[in-house]
């Protein structure tokens, strides 16, 4: 019964020493772009007039992915703010749009293996991680009806 | 994190309309309100013995993190705009091999009411 107990303390200070934890956070900016982002599905123009889904048609599809690494256990992370400005610029750009509406900022998946690594992520060096996703839709006023 | 319940603009970035420039809006007299997405989970480890040998599994508890802008932000005068601000995400999760698991994945923000000079309600 000793025996038994002390193999049982012996392997939870083994696990207990194997604990671990690792991650990331990342502030994130589009202080650059060139287009209103909406989270929701409208808008204003200059004159605070408000569009949406029937006066705006759908040019286009926002996707923009950026992984950010931390360490020592996500209170290190490199860089600490990720700006998103010139993927959204160039992909609003390329299909003629004038802003972003239904913007979604989402955490992907991918990282759940390295942050959860098992008695690796009990070291203050090994890298964590938090994938940064935005998607949207890229729209232009619709043209005034004959 | 969404806004596609709201009938406002949620807007992120310095554009506030369409085909207007950059500008760096006044803060706002309104009280900035707190939006968060996410979820979080603890669980343990288990293993079962089968017929066919142990199979590891897990059991635990999950939760949804914080308030959307959807559910706290509902209510916003329709004349007005809404603006995220200190937008920060973060993923986390610890292990104890063998026994315990833990993770978190967050995504929070800032949201201040805007005064739209001539805002039109839909």
């Amino acid at each position: 019964m000793t025996v038994t107990a002390t193999r049982l303390a012996a392997g939870l200070v083994c696990a207990l020493a194997a604990a671990g934890c690792a991650g990331a956070r990342v502030n994130v900016t589009a202080d650059r772009a060139r287009y209103p982002l909406s989270l929701s599905p409208a808008v204003r123009d200059g004159s605070g007039r408000l569009y949406d889904a029937r006066t705006l048609v759908k040019v286009g599809w926002l996707d923009v992915h950026k992984m950010t690494t931390g360490f020592v256990y996500s209170a290190l992370t490199v860089p600490p703010t990720r700006d998103f400005s010139d993927e959204i610029n160039a992909q609003v750009t390329a299909v003629g749009g004038e802003a972003v509406i239904d913007l979604t900022i989402s955490i992907g998946g991918g990282c759940g293996w390295l942050n959860g690594f098992p008695i690796l992520n009990a070291l203050p060096v090994w890298p964590g991680c938090v994938p940064v996703r935005l998607t949207g839709d890229i729209v232009r006023r619709s043209p005034p009806a004959p | 994190m969404s806004a596609a319940q709201l009938r406002v603009p949620v807007l992120l970035g310095p554009v506030p309309c369409l085909g207007c420039a950059a500008v760096s809006r006044a803060p706002s007299a309104a009280p900035v309100s707190h939006v968060a997405s996410g979820d979080a989970a603890l669980g343990i480890f288990l293993f079962l013995v089968t017929p066919v040998g142990i199979v590891p599994t897990s059991a635990g508890e999950r939760e949804s993190l914080g308030i959307s802008p959807d559910r706290l932000l509902y209510w916003t005068r329709c004349g007005n705009d809404l603006q995220l601000s200190n937008l920060r995400l973060r993923a986390w999760q610890a292990t104890v091999p063998i026994f315990y698991f833990q993770y978190e994945v967050a995504i929070e923000a800032d949201a201040a009411e805007m005064a739209v000079t001539g805002g039109s309600c839909p």
